[in-house]
């Protein structure tokens, strides 16, 4: 992945060691409290169990300090791992999204379905519902699937694209305006140097933030296995 | 143990196929649907814990599905999650008059999606 961690395997591991370390601690911890209650005497006494302990007062003095440090420690590492907890997740989810889009694509029956898959991960998991699928027909894109805008301005695409789409050329954001103001990626479908078409995506959906690194993932997949699938399926009963 | 049991209805396969991988994750049985109709056909065969319904599908939208969900006895009571791309206040509204427990928003955030299951199970247990 690209936010700068290593993998999902390596952040479970790590979240692994993290856990481990924190059971350490909180047995560490149990022992502490236990001798400073046994030093103590009967008024820290008994001493409660982590699991539903109640929060209990610190007793004041020298001789709690060390305890407080470390429940400090100990807040500050739970809190950690709660990060991290949150981010595998979104790995967990990204992932699945890649996968299922992968799946679906290489499951296709035909180019119909093939188009139909790469319709869905458009909408599904980049989060885009004004969109057209453009394919290489002769020396034109023609749009076979659209979304969201009409059939002349799906035209207008495939004509104001050709270019870049032919290229194999991605372009996000600023250079996707600079080819048309209301496009925000055009992600060519590319494989084995061939450009089987590309996939010109307008505004993303409202509650959708700005495409980001994770996003790339998914575009970089579209193009590469969207191609792969549409070179590799029969052609469907209609003719496509 | 008993599984708790989830039945996914949406058009779109990767859809599908997603739910299913994270919530199977999580211990429940899956069942799904391809439209509204497949939906509450499912839902009466199956009796599930929870649905998550899309809303603009083929044969029957999520909005007519709930309706005829809330409307049978033996159902009325399952928490609906709708699963949809429209998350405007006009569209939320629509769903909850249909009679949806909530809302999720596509593209589909895991951790709202685990939330949100995990707390109308809770609920419905809750309410059994």
């Amino acid at each position: 992945m690209s936010d700068g961690k290593s993998g999902p395997a390596a952040k479970a591991a790590a979240l692994g060691d993290v856990s481990g370390k924190l059971a350490e601690m909180i047995a560490s911890l149990q022992k502490s409290r236990e001798s400073l209650a046994r030093a103590a005497g009967p008024a820290l006494t008994p001493v409660p169990q982590p699991s539903a302990a109640p929060v209990r007062p610190i007793p004041a003095g020298d001789e709690a300090a060390p305890l407080r440090e470390r429940i400090e420690e100990l807040e500050a590492d739970r809190r950690a791992s709660g990060d991290e907890i949150v981010w595998l997740q979104g790995q967990i989810a990204h992932t699945a999204g890649l996968f299922a889009t992968l799946r679906r694509l290489h499951e296709a029956a035909d180019r119909d379905d093939v188009l139909d898959g790469l319709a869905e991960a458009v909408v599904s998991i980049v989060g885009c519902e004004r969109f057209a699928i453009l394919l290489v027909e002769g020396e034109a894109l023609r749009p076979l699937r659209t979304m969201g805008i009409t059939e002349e301005r799906a035209a207008r695409l495939a004509e104001v694209l050709h270019a870049h789409a032919t290229a194999g050329k991605r372009l996000v954001g600023a250079e996707a305006r600079a080819v048309d103001l209301s496009l925000t990626a055009i992600v060519p479908l590319a494989a084995r140097g061939e450009v089987a078409g590309a996939i010109a995506m307008e505004a993303l959906l409202p509650q959708r933030g700005v495409l980001g690194s994770s996003d790339d993932e998914v575009m970089t997949l579209l193009g590469l296995h969207g191609a792969l699938a549409w070179l590799a399926a029969p052609e469907a009963k209609g003719g496509r | 143990m008993n599984r708790k049991k989830i039945l996914c209805v949406d058009d779109s396969a990767t859809v599908l196929m997603l739910e299913k991988m994270l919530l199977s994750r999580q211990q429940y049985e899956i069942v799904t649907a391809r439209d509204g109709s497949e939906g509450v056909e499912q839902a009466r065969a199956h009796r599930p814990d929870l649905i998550l319904m899309d809303v603009v599908m083929p044969k029957m939208d999520g909005f007519e599905a709930v309706r005829r969900i809330r409307a049978d006895e033996a159902l009325k009571g399952v928490p609906v999650i709708m699963v949809t791309t429209r998350g405007e206040p006009v569209s939320m509204e629509q769903g909850y008059a249909a009679g949806c427990s909530d809302y999720v928003t596509k593209p589909i955030d895991g951790m709202e999606l685990l939330t949100k299951v995990k707390s109308h199970i809770g609920e419905a247990e809750a309410g059994a």
